[in-house]
């Protein structure tokens, strides 16, 4: 058994050192497909990390989302009491407050202190065109559904004239945008994965016909399947650790010094994400980096690595 | 046919009669249509896929184009034959140098392949198939590509491995090297064999 170890401990140490020799033998062909699976890597993991970035954004977009509910001038206060509870009542609210009509002006004026053609075109329509409102504050956008069916009610038709919903469509515009660009990450990641996998092949079967006459060779003498493959197995993967490793790198040394791409985009949360996690990341990106190698390999061996002879 | 322990065979017969495929069938590199292969006890229709490479490395293999790596040295490509049995360095660092004494290559460990004669190039190839010690010597026309002096030393050398005990098996075109040896010679043709003489000369 201890024989048995230690005979697997040295033909790795001797495999790995052939795989090494492979890897620099045909190096610039090592270095266009580690180069190109760097590529891929980088598509891979920047689309999973943008996905993260706007799901972080729709989820401070949907934090404390306050949502305007106009009411009508010619309702009761009667009315607009009973409104108010029952919008209290629900549970995704956590403030209402009141805004009267009066104040709606106030609010109007102050805010376009410096716009005096705004200012000017309040004063050609009427004093009076500003609703009063209600302030409902929502803590989660999810949830908001409840909240539109409250004030969508038939028997308050007469009492609300309309409601703000610039932030829920400026989520849901968000939420659009990310699918679009994770497909496009996805397609992209995929077609560049294929590519990689081209490359690998065909460093592979390079390899193997440099290496023929040992190859040869070695069956002839009794080297084992596996120890003709290990080497190229080996070779393979080591373009996926070396490009995993500096995608990790990358990343890492990346984000750590890019400021919040304007403030639309929240960034804190990936990386926060990316600090935690750099190296469970890091061995992701790692392994998948491998299997690519290691699946190309095995095709390139499998077409042209002939050892049943 | 039979070949005993420590024999000294000469298989000859004209190119084509099946001399390379009597050897290849030893080393699983061809199958038979029909009959039966035992080595050493070993039953070759036992055999599967998996234990080629170990039938392998308990005959040695001698080629006439000698089939050395270019890119190793003396002692790597003898030390490789052990590397890929997963044999530990101390037992290639005990083993290789004497194999190399052996076949009179002591000085050259650190030569290539291209700065070695024919006939050097041959002994390293005979150290490669015995520092596996194994019992049986299988030789393809090792002095095929040689010129005669560099082939009859490759025939000493085969003899003097001879006596230490290991059976060899030698094809030849060499009518001079089959008469001096004057051991057994086999004879084939047309894939079948057609003499066998406990003290042969060349007759084909």
């Amino acid at each position: 058994m201890m024989n048995r170890i230690r005979r697997s401990f040295v033909s790795f140490g001797r495999v790995g050192k052939s795989g090494f020799v492979n890897f620099f033998r045909n190096w610039w062909l090592s270095i266009a497909a580690t180069s190109i699976m760097l590529v891929t890597l980088l598509i891979i993991s920047g689309t999973f990390l943008f996905n993260q970035a706007i799901s972080d954004t729709l989820d401070d977009l949907s934090k404390d989302l306050t949502v305007s509910v106009y009411i009508q001038d010619d309702t009761t206060e009667e009315q607009q009491l009973q409104l108010k509870s029952e919008i209290e009542s629900d549970e995704n609210v956590t403030k209402v407050t009141f805004t009267s009509k009066a104040q709606a002006k106030r609010d109007y004026l102050e805010e376009n202190e410096f716009s005096p053609e705004l200012i000017e075109a309040v004063g050609i329509v009427g004093g009076d065109t500003f609703p009063a409102s209600f302030e409902a504050q929502l803590n989660d956008l999810t949830a908001s559904d409840g909240f539109k069916r409250i004030i969508e009610q038939d028997k308050y038709s007469d009492v609300v004239e309309s409601y703000s919903e610039e932030r829920l469509n400026t989520a849901r515009e968000f939420g659009e945008i990310q699918k679009s660009i994770v497909n496009v990450g996805l397609v992209i990641g995929g077609i560049f994965t294929g590519i990689s996998m081209l490359i690998i092949f065909n460093t592979i079967r390079m390899a193997i016909f440099t290496r023929r006459d040992e190859i040869r060779m070695m069956k002839l003498i009794g080297a084992t399947k596996n120890f003709i493959r290990a080497p190229f197995l080996f070779e393979s993967s080591l373009y996926g650790i070396i490009s995993g490793s500096l995608t990790t790198a990358i990343i890492y040394f990346g984000l750590k010094n890019i400021g919040d791409v304007a403030s639309t985009v929240t960034l804190s949360g990936i990386k926060q994400l990316v600090a935690d996690n750099i190296l469970v990341g890091g061995a992701a990106i790692v392994l998948i980096g491998v299997i690519i190698g290691v699946i190309s390999s095995l095709l390139a061996m499998a077409r042209h690595l002939r050892l049943n002879t | 046919m039979h070949i005993e322990d420590r024999e000294f065979v000469c298989v000859i017969g004209p190119s084509g009669a099946g001399k390379s495929t009597l050897l290849k069938l030893l080393t699983r590199e061809e199958r038979p249509t029909s009959g039966k292969i035992i080595v050493g006890g070993i039953d070759y229709d036992s055999l599967s896929k998996k234990d080629i490479p170990y039938l392998r490395r308990r005959i040695g293999t001698v080629f006439q184009d000698f089939k050395l790596l270019p890119n190793k040295t003396v002692y790597e490509n003898v030390a490789f034959a052990l590397e890929i049995t997963g044999a530990s360095r101390g037992r290639i660092k005990h083993n290789v140098p004497r194999v190399i004494e052996l076949v009179g290559l002591k000085g050259k460990e650190n030569n290539f392949p291209r700065q070695l004669s024919g006939g050097e190039r041959q002994r390293v190839s005979i150290a490669r198939a015995l520092v596996r010690q194994p019992k049986v010597l299988v030789a393809d026309e090792p002095t095929g590509n040689l010129d005669p002096k560099h082939a009859w030393d490759i025939i000493k050398l085969l003899k003097k491995i001879n006596k230490h005990g290991t059976t060899v098996l030698l094809t030849t075109h060499n009518q001079d090297i089959v008469n001096a040896l004057n051991r057994r010679v086999i004879t084939v043709k047309n894939g079948r064999v057609v003499k066998d003489e406990a003290r042969g000369r060349y007759s084909v």
